[in-house]
């Protein structure tokens, strides 16, 4: 078996380095090549691809897939080429210097190829991230850019993964959508989620994930109309009066913006809450020196 | 509407630590300019005590302040969160410190009604009494009459308002932990139970920032007036008792007598 992944990962290596040459390709090598094997198989595409220095000739983008990452993965199984399903092993030279295709967001969308991700995707179309992707919008994300793409993990499967990707908002929206995960600063929500409350709700959980539509849509999660049913997931009988706390969740600020009382407490607040943040995060460095020696 | 009531509850609490804070500065900056300071600390004319103080109340005493500086900081964390992952521990603190409060506040309630609760009865003589002991926390006047344990303000902060505010506070935080039960009677007119709870977390806030203002005076005038009594009821000093000084030597409190302070 190792004889064989070994011919194939040379077979590889003879083909890129023909191409590099300027070979044509498509030659008897390329075409005999076998790319749909799962791992241990992809040490085939990891014959580059696990090089940590690999990047892109045009704009020096890595392109180094870490192996302990991908066998960790729930996808471990799946052959590169499932995902990667606009690769061709004929064409290597050319998908992979002249980029006919955007690997990246063909392989984002791809989990649509297997049954149990159709219902998702479905929901997905009609969300606003769908459409975006679906009118062909370049900064769509696409599965991969929320749920991650070598290293992905399995929700329902692995808890541990589940409570990680709980915490992850800020990687996961805030990494787009800045401004409003700056703005998440209300009590119990906002700033107990950025301290690591657990029970804290993530952007997805108002606002949705797969089904996301702004919030101006009445369709949406944190519509007005929808707004006493989403704050009733987690407070019961919730109804519109309470929902008027909702306008603290990312308004804080521009509430105390608008009063100048309320901005001098803010001050004090701030001041007071940057003293208190220093003193314990002085203690906790202390207390991790002491333990260190 | 609920969200500036609680961009208001944080300005209100705000206010009130501050005035805690000032009170503290005012006394201090008070007890200097009129001398009191030295006659206290200096010459030890501390106030005269006639009869020692039983172990029970000191020790209930002890608890208490212990779980509500938990409370507090627990309390504070949760609507301010001010360090990573804390969380989780301080639910679980102020979970615990609650319990033990509201044990030690029925327990001192018993006691006081089996043992000593006459000392916080306020009488008419109290309420005549009232404006010099106000002046003279004021600085406005050089003393008030003597007359039992506790002066009127005393009588009043521990025997009403702190068990006002430990019973506001108990009702509304069981209300947080279980608002269908402790306040379902409410939603009709709060406009459902969520809206119940949210106004019963911002009164709990509220609550705990007067009662946190009124501990801080408490805490103030027990340094600056009694600091040996503050020593005492807490074990770090043995109690002298002084029969001819006391209350009892007193006579009764019909009348002005000899003055208490100054």
């Amino acid at each position: 078996m190792r004889v064989r992944i070994l011919a194939r990962s040379l077979g590889l290596t003879v083909l890129l380095a023909g191409s590099l040459l300027g070979l044509a390709p498509g030659s008897a090598a390329a075409a005999s090549t076998d790319f749909t094997i799962g791992i241990p198989g992809k040490t085939g595409c990891l014959v580059c691809h696990g090089d940590p220095k690999l990047t892109e000739v045009k704009d020096k983008k890595a392109l180094y897939i870490s192996e302990s990452e991908s066998l960790a993965s729930v996808h471990k199984d799946v052959p590169c080429v499932k995902c990667h399903t606009d690769f061709d092993a004929s064409m290597a030279s050319q998908s992979h210097q002249n980029k006919i295709t955007d690997s990246k967001k063909v392989a984002g969308l791809s989990c649509k190829n297997c049954h149990e991700h159709s219902k998702q995707l479905k929901i997905y179309n009609k969300s606003t991230h769908g459409r975006m992707a679906l009118g062909g919008d370049s900064k769509a994300p696409t599965c991969a850019d929320c749920h991650g793409s070598h290293d992905i993990k399995s929700l329902k499967k692995n808890k541990a993964y589940k409570a990680e990707f709980q915490m992850s908002a800020r990687e996961v929206c805030g990494k787009c959508h800045k401004k409003s995960y700056d703005s998440y600063s209300d009590y119990y929500h906002g700033r107990a989620y950025k301290t690591g409350a657990t029970d804290a709700p993530a952007c997805w959980d108002c606002h949705g994930s797969h089904d996301i539509l702004p919030a101006e849509n009445v369709e949406s999660k944190v519509s007005s109309r929808n707004l006493a049913k989403t704050c009733g997931d987690c407070h019961t009988d919730s109804r519109t009066g309470f929902t008027d706390f909702g306008r603290l969740i990312h308004g804080r600020q521009t509430i105390l913006n608008k009063n100048i009382v309320f901005k001098y407490a803010d001050i004090v607040y701030s001041w007071a809450s940057d003293k208190v943040t220093g003193i314990a995060s002085a203690a906790s460095k202390g207390k991790k020196t002491s333990e260190g020696k | 509407m609920l969200a500036e009531v609680n961009i208001w509850a944080d300005v209100i609490a705000t206010s009130m630590v501050a005035i805690g804070l000032g009170f503290w500065l005012f006394q201090i900056v008070g007890n200097f300019a009129t001398g009191r300071i030295k006659r206290k600390f200096v010459d030890k004319q501390w106030p005269h005590h006639d009869a020692i103080v039983p172990p029970l109340p000191k020790i209930m005493h002890a608890i208490h302040v212990v779980s509500m500086i938990a409370l507090w900081v627990s309390g504070i964390y949760i609507r301010f969160p001010f360090f990573d992952g804390g969380r989780d521990i301080m639910k679980n603190i102020h979970f615990v410190a609650m319990y033990l409060v509201i044990i030690i506040f029925v327990l001192r309630v018993q006691y006081a009604l089996s043992h000593d609760g006459k000392e916080f009865t306020i009488t008419w003589p109290d309420i005549k009494n009232f404006p010099r002991v106000f002046l003279y926390y004021m600085f406005l006047g050089k003393s008030y009459p003597h007359r039992m344990k506790y002066n009127p303000l005393q009588k009043m902060t521990y025997g009403y308002l702190f068990p006002t505010f430990l019973t506001v506070m108990a009702i509304t935080g069981f209300g947080l932990m279980w608002p269908d039960k402790v306040l379902g009677w409410t939603a009709s007119f709060a406009g459902g139970v969520a809206a119940a709870a949210a106004w019963a977390r911002v009164i709990h806030f509220l609550s705990a920032a007067l009662l946190l203002m009124f501990t801080m005076i408490h805490l103030c005038l027990s340094f600056i007036e009694d600091y040996p009594a503050l020593l005492m009821f807490f074990g770090l000093t043995k109690q002298t008792v002084d029969e001819e000084h006391g209350h009892a030597a007193h006579p009764p409190i019909t009348e002005p007598v000899t003055d208490h302070a100054g």
